[in-house]
């Protein structure tokens, strides 16, 4: 189980690093909110594995406020950028 | 023991989709394909994550939040992900010159034909 928890971070911090890449990179805001939004993503999985490893109560309820907090921050950006174009 | 082994496999598939996801984030030719790969794989691999952590807990009550927290992931992504498509559409971001069909390019924008009303 060890073993499969510190190989699964190591893919998690590699997907998070190419999500800040794209975030980086994209060439207009809906590129960097939907990389934004799989970054939140890569987060509550990492969250996830560390509550499976210590079978903790506590982090599985910032799965849950993380994962809405993300959809709600998704939201936001999208109707802003709707409003003001994307360039 | 069972268990265990069940939920390292669950958590490595989940840990592999989003990272499948975070590679066709970088790799894709533009924001269509972009978000399908990253909407698509991570909401798969969330849920086969928080499954596996599942499985592990010994309190019947954070079961019970990590199914609240897929079912909501599975609601909450593809809306998210359909608001920022119609966000990028509607503010003419170029598709890649792979694209065969736009089946939206033909839609009368309501604020024109309104105006030919008049």
């Amino acid at each position: 189980m060890n073993v499969v928890v510190i190989v699964c971070i190591i893919v998690s911090v590699v997907s998070a690093g190419l999500c800040i890449a794209r975030a980086l990179l994209g060439p207009t805001v809906p590129d960097r909110a939907i990389a934004l939004d799989a970054l939140v993503v890569v987060l509550v999985n990492g969250i996830g594995i560390m509550a499976a490893r210590d079978g903790d109560g506590l982090l599985v309820d910032a799965i849950l406020v993380i994962g809405l907090l993300g959809f709600v921050a998704t939201l936001a950006v999208s109707r802003f950028t709707e409003s003001r174009g994307s360039s | 023991m069972i268990a265990d082994i069940a939920s390292a496999l669950l958590i490595v598939l989940g840990t592999l989709l989003t990272l499948v996801a975070a590679l066709g984030l970088v790799r894709l030719p533009d924001f269509f394909a972009r978000g399908h790969a990253a909407t698509k794989a991570a909401t798969l691999g969330l849920s086969l994550t928080l499954s596996g952590a599942a499985i592990q807990m010994s309190n019947r009550g954070d079961v019970a939040k990590l199914a609240l927290a897929v079912i909501a992931q599975f609601l909450t992504a593809p809306v998210a992900s359909h608001l920022l498509g119609r966000t990028a559409h509607r503010t003419g971001i170029a598709l890649s010159e792979h694209t065969v069909l736009d089946e939206l390019v033909d839609e009368p924008d309501p604020t024109t034909v309104a105006k030919d009303l008049k």
